[in-house]
């Protein structure tokens, strides 16, 4: 490559935005750099002074400490179970309720999406109690449905699913209808087809948030088998404690399969991310 | 048509099969002729949590009767919103470990304190007196004192002898003489920039040790417990409000590091750290032999606040709540609770655990740990209250005036700080 070649190469860029960007993303990243790192060192090395990012060695105590001290494999089965059952029957009701308040016309559809957008306010330490009471007079402390039915109602889901159905035209619906399609059948061949973006965004946002529910999966369970990732990395650390190293241990090889799956779907994920506006 | 709305019911049926299984698979427990099984929640995690759990399997091992099954509830506030939660469904354990008097006294259950009275094999005078008002509610005594801290000063030897000062010998006993102290590290370290003598991340804690300190109560009650005020707007106590504000304007202490003190401290950035005595265990891996303790230094009179929660007994039928009562006295019992204590560093709360092995040894291999159980002698708590999130706030309200404004009346601050808690709950 000539000299004249290589500038014209560099010109292609604006190397001062660029140098920013990196500077931001650098930013951004060094704490999960810092996680990954501090995972394999010990308290000591933690609060050294000067701060050193890398260990003096590479020790995996920190791992089987966390291994020893909670049920990792079986806490992390039911975060899977309960993260993935919740975030499926949450899209489907988010969908559907999508759909209906979307393109139906039915009587009280103004009153219901009020009421249904209110609930968005509503924060959940209020919920918490009588929630709670349901489910303990339902006799479903420590089973799954515990855990996952009363977390599947997301309206933040179903309002973000409406304000993109809204969008789908209307002769597509008509068309659907004229070829004899009924709802279910107009749902399914002509709106979910067509938002696969929006969908795969709800997707990320209920499932991550799902992933790293605590409170609920707490008061519901007491039984150490029934319990999740969230609950089992906040008993690693004591109140107030200092033992970074094995939070950053436990939370480096929970965050992993999240870490799997993004990398495979990266693409869609930041598509959906760029249409809708979607933070994680 | 009709196939999509036969997939459709296929497909909703497939989401309701399992929890339908699941709810109907769900029985009501069957009376059973073996051992008493009791659910014990516990709200203590990391090491602390594994100690509690080797006493539960100490407890278990001893005898066949009873099973112990144990849980954790998370920290003191997610324990607080659980058993919120299970008062009003009636689905209480038959023990929690991380108790609080707001939970049992509250509500009318005084069933372990009144054990602890009845029972002559639990030895109630065994257990310092101090640990006492930790538990009791109104007057009367409704948990047992289990995991108890006090508020400790600690020091980072390398960091004070290197300034030439020798705490073993001459340590500050009084809140002047400990400013002198930190005078001299200031003096000393000055050209260490992220350097500071004292920092505190419990705020609130010190704060109710210097009340005390001031022969105040902190709280004042009526008779029949039905007013419970602010009693710190007073005179004495605003040498309190002064101290705070005396450790800012020298330099001494930087409000805005507080709230990270642990690591400011764990970091070498702090010669001296005010919090709880179970940073013993915690922090020695990482200070080792230059984690260091003084005797709280005091104003008018020699007094700690206490810290830490206390046991509490749901009666259930009269099986199980004797059962739970065995389980505690277990726990409860000298050697056994010294264990706990000292492998997590709360304190023991028996008089009688000073001869036992366990303890004479911490105290002669920790010379914190000495210190720590000494304060226990004239540890104190004071009247337990319904909401201490409002005192917290009021509390933080006049640190706040003081340390903001440099030039605000000490005095003023602590009375305006006492009305906000009285006008807030009365």
């Amino acid at each position: 490559m000539t000299m004249k070649s290589k500038s014209n190469h560099l010109k292609r860029y604006n190397i001062p935005i660029f140098i920013f960007l990196f500077i931001i993303s650098f930013i951004m990243i060094f704490p999960f750099i810092w996680m990954v790192f501090s995972a394999f060192k010990t308290q000591k090395e933690v609060y050294t002074i000067p701060i050193r990012l890398f260990p003096a060695q590479f020790n995996f105590d920190n791992f089987k400490r966390v291994f020893r001290m909670i049920p990792f494999g079986r806490y992390y089965a039911n975060t899977i179970i309960t993260s993935v059952l919740q975030t499926v029957i949450q899209i489907v009701m988010s969908v559907c309720a999508g759909f209906a308040f979307a393109k139906l016309t039915f009587p009280f559809k103004r009153t219901l999406y009020i009421l249904i957008q209110s609930a968005m306010f509503v924060p959940m330490s209020v919920l918490i109690i009588p929630l709670y009471q349901m489910v303990s007079n339902t006799k479903l402390i420590d089973t799954y449905p515990g855990i996952i039915l009363p977390q599947v109602l997301g309206v933040f889901t179903t309002m973000l699913l409406i304000s993109f159905f809204i969008t789908i035209p209307e002769d597509l619906i008509n068309a659907a209808k004229i070829d004899g399609s009924n709802y279910f059948g107009i749902l399914i061949h002509v709106v979910i087809p067509n938002s696969k973006t929006s969908i795969s965004a709800a997707t990320l946002y209920a499932f991550l948030s799902h992933w790293r529910s605590y409170l609920w999966p707490l008061l519901v369970t007491n039984k150490t088998e029934m319990r999740t990732l969230a609950v089992g990395l906040k008993y690693l650390v004591s109140e107030a404690s200092s033992a970074y190293q094995v939070m950053m241990a436990g939370s480096l090889m929970s965050i992993l399969p999240l870490m799997i799956v993004y990398i495979i779907a990266e693409k869609q994920f930041v598509q959906s991310i760029t249409l809708t506006g979607l933070k994680g | 048509m009709k196939i999509s709305n036969k997939m459709a019911l296929v497909f909703l049926a497939l989401i309701m099969v399992p929890f339908i299984a699941f709810a109907a698979g769900k029985q009501e427990s069957v009376p059973s002729t073996g051992p008493v099984t009791i659910d014990v929640w516990y709200a203590l995690s990391g090491t602390t949590g594994e100690n509690f759990m080797r006493a539960v399997s100490n407890f278990n091992a001893s005898q066949s009767d009873i099973v112990a099954v144990a849980s954790y509830s998370g920290g003191y506030n997610d324990t607080a919103t659980k058993i919120t939660a299970a008062l009003k469904s009636n689905s209480t354990p038959d023990v929690i470990i991380g108790g609080q008097v707001a939970y049992t006294g509250a509500y009318g259950n005084f069933y372990a304190g009144n054990q602890a009275l009845a029972d002559p094999a639990f030895d109630f005078a065994d257990v310092f007196e101090g640990l006492w008002d930790y538990s009791n509610y109104d007057g009367q005594y409704c948990n047992i004192p289990y995991n108890m801290s006090t508020n400790t000063m600690f020091y980072n030897k390398a960091l004070v002898e290197a300034a030439g000062l020798d705490m073993e010998n001459n340590a500050p006993t009084s809140w002047e003489e400990f400013m002198a102290v930190c005078a001299i590290l200031k003096d000393y370290y000055k050209g260490k920039a992220s350097f500071v003598p004292f920092v505190v991340q419990d705020e609130d804690w010190l704060t109710n040790t210097q009340i005390l300190q001031c022969n105040n109560p902190v709280i004042a009650a009526n008779e029949d417990f039905s007013v419970k005020s602010a009693a710190w707007g007073s005179e004495e106590c605003a040498k309190v409000a002064q101290w705070w504000q005396d450790m800012v304007k020298n330099g001494y202490m930087v409000m805005a590091m507080n709230k990270s003190g642990n690591n400011v401290f764990l970091a070498g950035n702090a010669a001296f750290f005010a919090g709880s005595s179970t940073k013993i265990s915690e922090w020695t891996p990482t200070l080792g032999e230059d984690l260091r303790a003084i005797e709280m230094p005091y104003f008018d009179v020699q007094k700690v606040a206490l810290g830490g929660s206390s046991v509490a007994i749901y009666p259930k039928s009269s099986e199980r709540t004797d059962a739970a009562w065995k389980f505690v006295k277990f726990i409860c019992e000298a050697d056994e609770n010294a264990l706990f204590a000292i492998d997590s560093g709360y304190l023991p709360i028996r008089k009688s655990s000073f001869t036992s092995p366990a303890v004479t040894q911490a105290i002669e291999t920790m010379p914190a740990y000495a210190v720590a159980f000494k304060q226990l002698s004239y540890a104190y708590a004071y009247l337990n209250i319904d909401d201490y999130a409002a005192k917290a706030n009021a509390l933080a309200k006049f640190r706040t005036l003081v340390t903001e404004d440099l030039s605000y009346n000490p005095l003023k601050a602590m009375q305006e700080s006492a009305e906000a808690y009285n006008k807030e709950l009365y």
